[in-house]
């Protein structure tokens, strides 16, 4: 799944991000990019932080950006990844420098592409060398190391 | 035999996340688990009472304050990716997963 990402173009590094905001409004890019989402989804992401707080933050560094994929912003079921330069904080405690976005269309494949990303987010020692790429480079190396 | 539901905001986010982390917890535990399901915050409100056991992200718990006071555990996780922390919060929780 990791050679996927990259694969797909669904990538994204920034150096640095100033606000959860912005942070947000980024990491859909490259799936507004590849038609998969519409630009309002971010939108939708941003609104939810705003009304349920940060739960998108998964565990300390991991942020997981979604939102529902009923409202016609969602053109085909889809995951994206951005690693941002700096730690983007929602609140005193949550924070997150990897961004894997969501977008749910059709819910087989969305089961899917969730099992397919739960590989990775379970894999501590993956996960500790996502937090170092810096292109999709970085990204193939350990996709060919940890062979997923 | 024990049932939990998960719950986060969407439904298909972080629910589906903790449901997939406690299918592996419970695979590897052996423990008695009859049902597990995973909905949104409105559907969860409406069912919880049915289960024995909710589990949400931390921030959410006092939205299942009517399940509690019926006498099932709600459970905040504060890292829904950790099968640790949803392995020790079970196993504190009381309900008979054995």
């Amino acid at each position: 799944m990791l050679r996927e990402f990259v694969e797909l173009r669904h990538t994204i590094f920034t150096d640095e991000c100033s606000d959860w905001q912005s942070a947000l409004e980024k990491c859909v890019e490259p799936l507004v990019a590849d038609g998969c989402v519409k630009a309002e989804y971010a939108r939708d992401i941003i609104n939810n932080v705003v009304k349920y707080g940060p739960y998108i933050v998964l565990s300390p560094g991991v942020a997981m950006p979604h939102a529902q994929g009923d409202n016609g912003n969602v053109l085909k079921s889809s995951i994206s990844f951005m690693k941002c330069g700096n730690k983007v904080f929602f609140d005193d405690e949550n924070y997150a420098d990897l961004f894997f976005t969501i977008a749910a269309r059709d819910p087989d494949e969305h089961l899917e592409n969730m099992q397919k990303l739960m590989e990775i987010l379970q894999n501590e020692e993956l996960m500790d060398r996502l937090h170092d790429v810096e292109s999709d480079e970085d990204i193939l190396k350990l996709a060919d190391e940890f062979d997923i | 035999m024990v049932s939990i539901l998960a719950c986060c905001a969407n439904g298909a986010g972080t629910s589906l996340m903790m449901a997939m982390t406690l299918d592996k917890v419970v695979k590897e535990k052996g423990w008695n688990v009859s049902k597990t399901h995973h909905c949104n915050l409105e559907e969860g409100k409406e069912t919880a009472e049915n289960y024995d056991v909710v589990l949400c992200p931390q921030n959410f718990i006092g939205i299942f304050d009517p399940a509690r006071d019926k006498g099932v555990k709600v459970i905040g996780l504060k890292n829904v990716l950790s099968a640790q922390e949803i392995t020790e919060k079970l196993e504190a929780s009381g309900v008979p997963l054995v």
